[in-house]
């Protein structure tokens, strides 16, 4: 154990969890996410925050050239004592997604709502996955 | 008394079922592994979502105003959501909640309900409840063995409408826990509207993170906690409902392979007596032929 203070040492314990299990586990340097109010940056020794994410990107900057950046669904962030839990429905690496198949991904959400019809539940399933391909789409054009 | 014959073809026919009843068990055995690490996979999830609701619920004080919690005057209509297999062949699994959901229909009857509906999640349980003549007014299928997040989300929605509509006064979720391989639960819980006590939660049994709800109350809430708490409220019964089907998955699996491990030791138990009975015959036969020949042999000088 380090008795170091500064905060270049200072790392933040991140936990990206989501129902299908922890996408990211462990120290970054600083966590952006997208609040609902704008996004927020997140620094060792920030005060405790409760936040609303919309859909979006969060960036974790784990060392200064690197950053990981997850396509992220809506969610929770909460954050005290250096420990920042990010509890979202769908957290998928930048890196990981393909633009052909995130491409391929949106037309077929879209011809389910169009075919959904009068049925209020397959139409509100495509809406929602039209929502997550199209922001997949975002992260990836935003990081080309 | 069969002969030799008819036994030895009814030793094949049951030695054909037991490599069916063998092979399903060994299935059953892959897939509740992989139901129970998606337990496993969702709980740090389930444990952040309850911590963070408990503390918004915590600073936003009155919580009574918000639609999803509101305890009704009225008790027109209940909904009990019955939560079954698409497949049968796993032993009482699928009657054991029907029977419960028939139950727990009673008892909302008892309590002045004047109406009780179901809502039927898997093939095998919304079969039998129209059978029996029950009012099923939306029956999910499809996703029994294999549960989505996305599936939970559209019986949530579909529920949380119907209620915020109007349309029912309260939700009661029927399901099967897994409690261990060899034991499943039927547990019911309200879902509708949420209950205080779930909401506020019973503050921390199990403590593994040092991250208490101490701090939520100097934190900054953006937005304000109420807000924040309607938000969460419908993400909570997404959660609710997927924990619901995943251990029901996982239980419906547990109970076929042990439905199967036991039908397979049957049919072990059966081959060994048939057997016995084949040779049995045989023996017979041949002794009754020797008794044949001495009487002939006997006859002649």
């Amino acid at each position: 154990m380090s008795t170091a203070t500064s905060t270049d040492e200072r790392q933040l314990a991140v936990k990206v969890l989501t129902p299908e299990g922890a996408v990211f586990e462990g120290k970054v340097r600083m966590v952006i996410a997208p609040s609902v109010e704008g996004e927020i940056g997140i620094l060792p020794r920030h005060m405790p925050v409760v936040a609303l994410l919309r859909p979006g990107e969060t960036r974790l900057r784990i060392t200064d050239g690197e950053d990981v950046i997850l396509a992220t669904t809506a969610g929770y962030m909460s954050v005290e004592f250096d420990t920042v839990v990010i509890l979202v429905e769908q957290a998928e690496p930048y890196d990981q997604i393909d633009r052909a198949r995130a491409e391929a991904a949106l037309a077929r959400a879209r011809e389910e709502l169009a075919a959904a019809g009068d049925d209020e539940l397959a139409a509100d399933r495509a809406q929602a996955a039209v929502h997550r391909a199209e922001n997949r789409l975002k992260v990836i054009d935003r990081n080309a | 008394m069969p002969s030799q014959q008819d036994i030895k073809q009814r030793i094949v026919s049951v030695t054909g079922t037991s490599k069916i009843t063998r092979a399903m068990e060994l299935v059953a055995s892959a897939k509740l592994r992989r139901a129970q690490l998606r337990i496993e996979a969702l709980r740090p999830y389930a444990k952040g979502m309850s911590e963070l609701m408990s503390g918004a619920a915590r600073r936003a004080g009155n919580v009574s105003g918000l639609p999803l919690m509101a305890e009704r005057e009225e008790h027109r209509r209940a909904a009990v959501i019955a939560v079954t297999g698409d497949r049968g062949l796993a032993g009482a699994f699928n009657v054991n909640v029907v029977r419960q959901g028939l139950a727990t229909a009673e008892e909302l009857l008892a309590e002045g309900f004047a109406e009780v509906v179901f809502t039927a999640v898997g093939k095998k349980g919304g079969g039998t409840l129209r059978f029996r003549g029950r009012e099923v007014d939306h029956h999910f299928q499809g996703f029994s063995s294999e549960p989505t997040y996305d599936d939970a989300h559209v019986i949530a929605d579909f529920v949380s409408t119907r209620f915020l509509e109007g349309e029912t006064d309260r939700v009661m979720l029927v399901y099967n826990e897994f409690k261990s391989v060899v034991e499943q639960r039927v547990v019911t819980e309200q879902l509708l509207p949420v209950p205080r006590t779930v909401v506020m939660g019973d503050e921390d049994e199990d403590e593994d993170a040092p991250s208490g709800g101490l701090s939520q109350a100097v934190a900054d809430f953006e937005p304000e906690p109420a807000v924040l708490l309607e938000k969460l409220l419908p993400t909570f019964i997404d959660t609710t409902i997927y924990r619901a089907l995943l251990e029901s998955a996982a239980a419906e699996h547990a109970a076929r392979r042990t439905a199967m491990s036991n039908a397979s030791d049957n049919a072990e138990q059966l081959i060994a007596d048939l057997t016995l009975a084949m040779n049995r015959a045989r023996q017979a036969a041949i002794t009754q032929e020797i008794l044949e020949v001495v009487a002939g042999a006997d006859a002649l000088t």
